[in-house]
């Protein structure tokens, strides 16, 4: 294996593939799709709570504010000069509640000072007022030393399925966003690398390339162009849909190996088809039990269908990247996802090998 | 003596039952155009696959620049190049692009992209993508990138094929121009005259197997007819055979009798070779 050509090779299709409408289209239509997710879903979960506050920007309690908010609760929050202006905002509801600190708050709490903090709230109340509350009294009892008097565990347990949980818990927003994340690993490994493969060989510019690099590095060049998008792609998704992994390494884990395992299993369709029209036709075809299992992954299905999908590389890819998006383990005995994505890294990639040695006797 | 630049040994390559080289045995020596002829399927291309590492040979040996076309195919590589039967540029780019590209691969300067487009004639278009290039300009675009390397030994395969008659004499001039330089040329073609024009030696291959192999003239004097052609005073012509003595004595009747206004012989074609050879033309 010589890197120089390899990363030659990468280079030219880097920059090759994307002036192929076909592999365009390829790219673009999981993100038009993810886009027009992320809009017909609300996000159920999220809270939205515009909050004003007067006194020391830096304050421990803004923090804590900030902190408590996490994922569940969009905290917009606003600075302003003083009470009057606080209190206007809450009146003309351009916020939702203020709250005024006094100028030395944070120490006043730590001297047992007693210091008066004013919650300014509209006369029927709000939900995001007595966040703000709790949030504060929170802060409070941190910044004076008091531990807390109790825990509060919170458990929450869905009715029906398991299934339905995972549906349920992450959202109908981003569990379709995320499906449509593997879509998009599918359709760069089914149709987007068997074409840039498919077309050296139908117009005989691997003829010229083998003259000089062997089958081997061709191959390894054009997997890489497909991790290459795959990476920029989910990355560009993730962005434009705001959608945001609690448990980075697990999705990156479960995305990588999804991502390998169909680039080995596009590149294996590559060498069975003889033109780039043949793959844009079939690959059509085959990419409905590729991207079908993860769509259903989440989903509450008959006991036999369920088992049956088990073995589809995207169904798993899916599980591994919905804990890694909601930072818990939604999906229970994840390592027999990682197992059945590893046998199909394995399966491809010797499949692979045994065409190009084929090949090359 | 010229040191080899292609030595072959038995060579053979079967596709199941198809045996589309049978044992071939020839040797090019440094700095020759060696022609291989023969019709469609006779295994010309199967050959130069073997020799430039894309396909194993069934049995014999292969050796190119001093190395085993297959045990040593990596360092065979940097010392060859080929010039294909069909255009296969990366249509999407610029010529220069093309060319850039081989150069990477081939780790030589980017400035013998350049270069090569002068050499070919092509530098008004080098930024104009090569899906836009006429036939002759993608032939000489593809013998640029052949030269990219500066090979020792350039494979072309059927290099005029489709070409129109001024795009195929630039191209075969640029051949006899490598020639000349000194770079080793393996040719096939169907074009006899082209052949004839170009090769120093030729070797005729039918159904897999070389039927004759020697320099064109040898080959015409050996297998062609010995013909001349008879303009008499009455402006009549007559063909002639010089082998048959009743042409003979007839032509020195009329010569006798003054009556012979031109004679030209006129010897046989590398068609005609082949014709007899293979037992049809190409």
């Amino acid at each position: 294996m010589r890197i120089p050509i390899i990363a030659a090779i990468f280079r030219k299709d880097v920059v090759d593939a994307v002036r192929d409408s076909r592999v365009l289209v390829s790219l673009l239509t999981p993100i038009v799709l993810a886009i027009l997710y992320n809009s017909i879903f609300p996000e159920e979960r999220l809270v939205e709570a515009k909050i004003a506050f007067a006194g020391p920007e830096n304050s421990a309690l803004v923090r804590t504010l900030e902190d408590r908010a996490g994922q569940t609760v969009s905290l917009k929050l606003r600075h302003v000069d003083g009470d009057a202006e606080a209190r206007h905002l809450v009146v003309t509801q351009d916020v939702d509640a203020a709250f005024v600190l006094p100028a030395d708050v944070d120490d006043a709490i730590r001297q047992g000072r007693r210091p008066t903090i004013t919650l300014i709230q509209p006369a029927e109340g709000s939900s995001a007022a007595n966040f703000v509350s709790a949030a504060l009294e929170t802060g409070i009892r941190a910044l004076s030393g008091q531990p807390p008097i109790a825990t509060v565990a919170v458990e929450r347990v869905q009715a029906g399925s398991a299934e339905a949980g995972v549906l349920g818990e992450l959202g109908a927003r981003r569990y379709f966003v995320l499906a449509t994340v593997v879509m998009m690993l599918g359709m760069i490994a089914v149709l987007a690398v068997p074409i840039i493969l498919t077309e050296e060989a139908e117009k005989k510019t691997l003829d010229a390339l083998l003259l000089v690099a062997n089958y081997r590095e061709v191959i390894l060049g054009k997997a890489l162009v497909g991790l290459a998008y795959s990476a920029v792609s989910v990355a560009i998704m993730l962005a434009l849909t705001r959608l945001q992994p609690l448990d980075i390494p697990t999705f990156v884990l479960g995305t990588g190996l999804l991502a390998v395992s169909l680039i080995g299993l596009g590149l294996l369709l590559g060498g069975l088809f003889k033109t780039a029209g043949q793959v844009y036709t079939w690959s059509s075809v085959l990419l409905l039990p590729i991207i079908g299992p993860a769509f259903v992954a989440g989903l509450p299905v008959p006991d036999a269908l369920d088992l049956a999908l088990r073995a589809f590389p995207t169904f798993q890819g899916m599980r591994v990247m919905t804990n890694g998006l909601a930072g818990k383990a939604l999906f229970g005995d994840i390592w027999i996802s990682y197992a059945v994505l590893l046998a199909w890294v394995a399966i491809a990639y010797g499949a692979l090998a045994w065409r190009l040695s084929r090949r090359e006797s | 003596m010229s040191p080899t630049a292609v030595e072959v040994n038995g060579l053979e390559k079967h596709y199941g039952e198809v045996r589309a080289v049978d044992g071939i045995t020839f040797s090019v020596a440094a700095g020759e155009v060696f022609g291989l002829l023969g019709h469609n399927g006779a295994g010309k291309t199967t050959t130069i696959r073997m020799l430039t590492g894309r396909a194993r040979p069934t049995a014999g040996r292969a050796f190119v620049a001093g190395l085993d076309a297959v045990t040593d195919r990596d360092r065979v590589k940097p010392l060859i190049n080929a010039v294909f039967e069909d255009p296969n540029l990366y249509d999407r780019f610029a010529g220069i692009e093309n060319l850039r590209f081989f150069a990477t691969l081939y780790g030589v300067k980017p400035s013998r992209a350049e270069e090569l487009l002068d050499l070919v004639g092509l530098r008004d278009a080098a930024k104009r993508k090569a899906k836009t290039y006429s036939s002759g300009m993608k032939q000489r675009l593809m013998i640029a990138r052949s030269l990219i390397n500066s090979p020792r030994v350039l494979f072309m395969d059927e290099p005029t094929r489709g070409l129109d008659p001024t795009s195929a004499r630039e191209v075969r001039a640029l051949v006899a121009q490598l020639a000349r330089e000194g770079t080793t040329i393996f040719l096939t073609t169907h074009y006899m005259e082209e052949a004839d024009d170009l090769c120093t030696r030729v070797a005729f291959l039918s159904q897999g197997r070389i039927v004759a192999l020697d320099t064109p003239r040898e080959l015409k004097l050996r297998y062609g007819q010995r013909t001349a052609k008879v303009l008499l005073r009455d402006r009549t012509e007559h063909d002639l055979r010089l082998d048959d003595p009743q042409d003979a004595a007839k032509v020195a009747d009329w010569m006798r009798a003054d009556q012979v206004l031109t004679l030209h012989s006129q010897e046989g074609t590398l068609e005609d070779v082949f014709v007899a050879l293979a037992g049809r033309p190409l």
